[in-house]
């Protein structure tokens, strides 16, 4: 046990950050470039394209900023409330932490919620991803980053039961600290999408 | 970020986590009314105000909310590879993608 502790110990003093950080770090930013490079199509599209909004949506565009900008709030809300909940875990407030992950999986699904009638209610109005550049290159990059969301309620779900048995504390909230990073990370993509989709 | 760099992060409290949540509510509210204002009538203007308010939101998180300011230099590495090489792509793609709507406007 020691000897195993304290190889872990060098592991970790070597690369100042545990494995599984390294591992989360990594993921990211492989995901990051999957992002980045669906928006980099989507810049080249927009700026080759001589009438990016077809005449049917002009002047102002088929997207609703008013329901994205509430979407956006919400999603600003949930990395708040995850990092107060990664703050409880630490001081071992256990009630906190339940409470605070709570909040950030109900924002999540209603995040998701929102989403859901955006796109219904879009292709219900003819906007749909094979009408034109603009409608695919919104669907590719909002799905893509649904998909993430989606994944990371899962994510939240699957911890749940070990978060309700309280089996995280200020000594062992490795879990708790990593799926952060993953939900930050959401909110993060959301923050630049919102700003290039819905904004310019 | 060692437990000790928490531990002290969070000794005062969690007010700077309020600070960042306050930065990023007001400069969402701002980048759309900023949108509002600008439109399409001063597309750079707009553009380079919203890179710069959607940028600095990004950095808030990733800094504040993911700690990645008491990360060590091998986080780092792992964070600005991917951006120096997507940097790379979009200084490969755009030049073309602007030719080429040049070339349509003749």
């Amino acid at each position: 046990m020691s000897d195993t502790g304290s190889a872990h110990a060098a592991q970790r003093e070597s690369f100042g950050a545990t494995p599984g950080k390294i591992g989360m770090w990594l993921f990211l930013a492989s995901d990051a470039m999957g992002f980045m490079g669906l928006i980099i199509a989507y810049m080249v599209l927009r700026i080759a394209s001589p009438v990016w909004i077809p005449e049917q949506w002009q002047p102002d565009g088929a997207l609703a900023i008013g329901l994205t900008a509430v979407m956006t709030f919400i999603l600003i809300c949930s990395s708040m409330t995850m990092v107060l909940a990664l703050a409880a875990v630490r001081r071992d407030d256990q009630k906190g932490l339940v409470r605070y992950l709570g909040l950030t999986l109900l924002g999540g699904l209603t995040f998701l919620g929102l989403q859901v009638y955006e796109w219904t209610h879009l292709i219900h109005s003819g906007f749909t991803a094979p009408s034109s550049n603009y409608a695919a290159t919104f669907f590719s990059l909002t799905g893509f980053h649904g998909a993430h969301v989606t994944s990371g309620v899962i994510y939240l779900l699957i911890l749940f039961p070990s978060i309700l048995k309280g089996k995280f504390s200020s000594t062992n909230h490795s879990p708790i600290e990593l799926y952060g990073l993953f939900w930050h990370f959401v909110d993060l993509v959301w923050i630049i999408l919102f700003t290039i989709i819905y904004l310019i | 970020m060692s437990a000790a760099d928490v531990a002290e992060h969070e000794h005062h409290g969690t007010g700077l986590y309020w600070k960042i949540f306050g930065a990023l509510t007001v400069l969402t509210v701002v980048e759309i009314l900023w949108a509002g204002w600008f439109g399409s009538d001063a597309f750079i203007v707009l553009v380079l105000g919203l890179g710069l308010m959607a940028g600095t939101k990004a950095l808030l998180v990733a800094l504040y909310y993911m700690h990645l300011k008491q990360e060590r230099a091998l986080i780092y590495i792992l964070v600005v590879t991917p951006l120096v090489l997507v940097l790379i792509m979009i200084l490969g793609f755009l030049p073309d993608a602007i030719w080429d709507l040049s070339q349509q406007a003749r």
